[in-house]
């Protein structure tokens, strides 16, 4: 584990609601390497943006209660703001969903790059007046320096003509260009871990291709770690080398995605894998997942799938769920998983006969 | 470019309106206007040949739009009349009021403006705290507070007891202090709670979250990301303001004695100067629908969504 | 206005519709205490004159100017008379006036609005663009040349603000119609044959209530500071008129020596207008969460 990036360690994050403690994120645990894309899968409600927001502290208007997020070392649930400001500015960037609101409307997409850049370079002395950018007051070589630099960015991310486009206003741009902007402002701090959470899901495939291609191809030149949260395994099978299966604010299923994705252990994985229309032969229909994700409030006991999962024993429902790693760096909470296949290596010993879940029960053939 | 061309047609039509509800107040008068206007001026009544002469010299004799027609077309090369009471043109005593009106709309809204923002701005990042509340609470004072008591208070405790600024008249700076103040404080309660409210939905946009993720401090993120947006419904609800400073002036400078338009219009009602109420009239109605033209226009600025398409790139 | 929304509206039973309103009132600390004021300002209205031992009108020279004490808790004017009676008496005026003032507002705006949005067409285009001309004055300014052309009189004052206000209520009325018309309900009755007045009856006059009480209540405040500086002006209640802004404006000639002839009743005014402020917040908030930003462009 010695390029291990970023760590999550029994990560739980609360919010308040009216109707109670909603726990989003209950007991999470997964790690990021340096260079590595990690596919974080779940359906919506999973509580993937609440563990990505926590990551960066940004978890408002939830809080974290307990657990612990270690990047290179550093403690970042018992940093000071400080220390946080400089983390996001350098080290750690996110693209959030939803490119229609994530830029601010106001200022060019050129200025909001720069400003990036500008935090980067600057370091932790950010006077206000030069974030206005009133003449008198700003740097003249710096501020130009930035806006360059926003430039070539544009460029890496194939935004075309980014002489032109820095001018523009969000609204002036199409979705994808705009997430591509958003990547850019994530890129501008060189950072050294990229949480990208749903980057794409708003977009058309052609343009989504595009922008994993990107984030592949800079993850090989930067070398960066990728935190890649989507719902949709299609993108994760493609992109990524390691897959997180969270569901009810925990971690089912964890491991490279070549295992995860062909020989899922977690009833809740088989489940997710079956409704995925890209695993589909020919004549098959897409099967549903009945039942909707569990209601957070309040938190569970036992396993948060139990309610809808066929193999749901008694003992699902009460007390601790043991995770089990299967095979090496493949982890599976559930008390189904056999502990003799430990080590199997082969697909097919690892408890095939079980895998009969159909949580619909229908599309069986 | 439609957008604004159907918007100067309305306010050339709101402006013809204006006109005509300015021009026939006169006739509200009980009685004849011109013998009102001459006991008022002589204090006695007037014999039947001061009226005739009176009538033939104002042109008061003509039918209601003859004389509508007449004023309009005087009106629009700049000519508002012969004062009745006076023997000034009412333009030129407009003309000397006026900067009067200006520099203390000006003045009450600098200061509205340099205590709305903070104030909002600092209930708005910590809604439901301390600050919020006691922001909120001091904003419905300033709202419920009659602007001619809160001048003799400030008279009274500014002027007469810490001797700071003088009590009344109008001269340097320190004749505008009072007035600015007892117009300002009440403007900013109404502004301040705008403020509030739209940074409330701002600080909860989705871009407020990229800004904070970029790593910038608070203060930059709630100055410059959050403020710039909420700037937009405000300067609309500051600028529509302009209806409170000329309801306020002309109270205010009642109770400081600053000679300006409201002290002008007082007078002249009293004084039962027609030509003179028109024409002050008139000119608060035009100020406040070019106003509302003009907080349109910017609106239109600020908010780079609204309205750039049309425009030829 | 409120019984017939209550007994027509067409959903809800009429006991809820009343706790609703109940609960409006009482939701918020800020809002009972604005309840609080204006119950306890119609009680001092109401009963204050009856209690006092003083005459509003009867001078007394050998007490003028006096500093208050326990036989006059306010003091006295520059004719000795005491200023705490007279306060009441002007708050029975003060109050009454504004209600009256709100009332004639509210209906003349009410029905403006109502056949505006109603009729539609050019009857519609005409009384808007009279509304727009009204709005576009300073709404004192219009009230003061108004009331002043008419003549200095407490009556005229009113007249003038009656007439200045409406427009509010005719716009907001009008685009509340606007929305209710087109709702399936209405389409729904419209097609089983009822006639347009049955229509409006029943389902426009429910739905445009709470947003009209609650300007209405916000106005009340904004009616008294225009009466009281109508007559700080000099073109309303003349003295020896016991009226808050006469009493205001008589009181500006002893800002040095007696201090308390302008602020009693500058802290009465400012009372009651807080306290029907705070109930106009409370009620928005609490009835019409959805109007509140609407109601407050106004």
């Amino acid at each position: 584990m010695m390029n291990e990036l970023l760590r999550v360690e029994d990560l739980h994050t609360h919010f308040d609601s009216d109707q109670g403690t909603v726990h989003a994120v209950d007991g999470a645990s997964f790690g990021v390497n340096r260079g590595e894309i990690v596919g974080l899968v779940g359906e919506s409600g999973c509580g993937k943006s609440v563990t990505a927001r926590s990551i960066i502290r940004l978890e408002d208007p939830g809080r974290i209660v307990s657990g612990r997020i270690s990047f290179d070392g550093r403690d970042l649930t018992r940093a000071d703001e400080a220390t946080l400001r400089r983390v996001r500015g350098e080290d750690i960037s996110i693209v959030f969903q939803d490119p229609h609101e994530t830029l601010n409307p106001v200022f060019p997409i050129g200025d909001q790059i720069a400003e990036s850049v500008r935090i980067h370079d600057g370091g932790s002395s950010q006077g206000l007046l030069d974030f206005l950018g009133v003449p008198p007051f700003r740097n003249r070589t710096a501020w130009n320096r930035a806006e360059d630099r926003a430039v070539e960015l544009m460029e890496q991310v194939a935004i075309p003509d980014p002489n032109g486009s820095a001018a523009e206003y969000p609204h002036e741009f199409s979705g994808g260009m705009r997430q591509r902007a958003m990547l850019a402002v994530a890129l501008a701090s060189d950072p050294n871990l990229l949480i990208a959470d749903e980057p794409t899901t708003a977009l058309d495939t052609t343009t989504q291709a595009g922008i994993l291609r990107q984030i592949w191809t800079l993850r090989d030149q930067r070398d960066m770690g990728v935190l890649l949260i989507s719902h949709d395994i299609g993108v994760v099978a493609q992109t990524c080398d390691r897959v997180v299966v969270m569901y009810g604010g925990q971690v089912m299923e964890s491991g490279p995605v070549d295992e995860v994705l062909t020989a899922p252990k977690h009833p809740y994985t088989r489940a997710l894998l079956e409704c995925s229309p890209r695993n589909l032969g020919r004549d098959e229909r897409v099967s549903t997942l009945e039942g909707s994700p569990p209601d957070a409030v309040g938190g569970h006991d036992g396993c948060p799938f139990a309610d809808r999962c066929r193999l749901a024993t008694s003992d699902c429902r009460s007390g601790d769920i043991p995770v089990v790693e299967s095979d090496p760096g493949h982890r599976v909470a559930c008390i189904e998983t056999p502990a003799d296949s430990r080590g199997t290596p082969t697909v097919a010993a690892s408890g095939q006969p079980r895998n009969v879940v159909a949580p619909d029960g229908g599309d069986e053939k | 470019m439609r957008y604004l061309l159907k918007r100067l047609v309305t306010t050339v039509l709101v402006l013809g309106g204006v006109s005509i509800l300015t021009f026939s107040m006169t006739a509200l008068t009980p009685g004849d206007p011109a013998v009102a206007a001459l006991v008022e001026q002589t204090g006695h009544q007037p014999s039947e040949e001061t009226v005739v002469a009176f009538r033939e010299q104002h042109g008061l004799n003509e039918p209601f739009p003859v004389r509508y027609a007449d004023w309009a077309i005087d009106t629009l090369g700049g000519d508002l009349g012969q004062s009745y009471s006076s023997e000034q043109t009412v333009a030129s005593m407009i003309g000397q009021r006026l900067p009067n009106t200006v520099e203390l709309a000006a003045a009450s809204m600098v200061i509205a403006i340099a205590i709305a923002v903070p104030a909002g701005v600092a209930s708005a990042v910590n809604p439901g705290g301390r600050v919020d509340y006691a922001a909120q609470f001091g904003a419905l004072v300033g709202v419920s507070m009659p602007n001619f008591w809160l001048g003799y208070l400030l008279i009274i405790v500014a002027a007469l007891w810490l001797d700071l600024f003088p009590v009344a008249g109008s001269g340097g700076l320190d004749h505008l202090v009072l007035p600015a103040v007892t117009l300002g404080s009440g403007m900013s309660a109404v502004i301040a709670r705008l403020v509030r409210t739209t940074m409330l939905d701002v600080l909860d946009a989705p871009y407020i979250r990229t800004a904070r993720s970029k790593g910038l401090r608070e203060r930059i993120v709630v100055y410059k990301h959050a403020l710039r947006n909420a700037l937009v419904p405000v300067v609309t609800i500051a600028g529509l303001q302009l209806s409170y400073v000329l309801n306020g002036a002309v109270v205010v400078e009642a109770v400081f004695q600053r000679p300006g338009l409201g002290t002008l219009l007082v007078d002249a009602i009293f004084a039962r100067d027609y030509p003179v109420i028109q024409g002050v009239t008139l000119l608060v109605g035009v100020i406040f629908v070019l106003t509302n033209l003009a907080v349109d226009l910017t609106y239109r600025y600020l908010d780079p969504r609204i309205d750039r398409r049309g425009e030829p790139a | 206005m409120s019984e017939d929304a209550a007994n027509s509206a067409p959903h809800r039973p009429v006991g809820a519709r009343w706790r609703r309103w109940y609960e409006a009132l009482t939701t918020t600390r800020l809002t009972k205490l604005g309840a609080g004021l204006v119950c306890a300002l119609f009680a001092l209205a109401v009963f204050g004159p009856a209690v006092s031992p003083y005459d509003p009108a009867a001078q007394a020279l050998a007490h003028r100017l006096e500093a208050p004490s326990l036989a006059h808790p306010l003091g006295t004017d520059q004719l000795g008379r005491d200023v705490l009676t007279r306060l009441l008496h002007g708050a029975r005026l003060s109050l009454g006036i504004a209600i009256a003032v709100t009332a004639v507002r509210l209906s003349l705006g009410t029905a403006v609005g109502l056949v505006a949005g109603y009729v539609g067409g050019w009857v519609d285009e005409a009384l808007m663009r009279l509304v727009d001309t009204l709005l576009a004055f300073p709404g004192i300014v219009l009230a003061l040349v108004i009331a002043g052309i008419l003549g200095p009189s407490l009556t005229n004052v009113m007249v003038a603000l009656a007439v200045v206000g409406w427009a509010s209520y005719a716009r907001l009325v009008r685009s509340s119609v606007l929305s209710v018309r087109e709702r399936e309900f209405v389409t729904a009755s419209r097609l089983l044959g009822r006639s347009r007045a049955h229509v409006l009856g029943r389902h426009l006059i429910p739905n445009v209530v709470a947003p009209v009480v609650v300007l209405a209540t916000l106005d009340v405040g904004g009616v008294i500071l225009g009466t009281a500086g109508l007559s700080f002006l000099g073109l309303g209640a003349q003295p020896p008129t016991p009226e808050w802004g006469t009493m205001l404006a008589s009181g500006r000639n002893y800002l040095r020596t007696a201090w308390w002839l302008v602020n009693a009743p500058g802290v009465l005014i400012m009372l009651t207008v807080f306290g029907f402020n705070l109930l106009g917040d409370g009620l928005r908030d609490a009835l019409s969460p959805t109007q509140s930003a609407h109601i407050e462009q106004l």
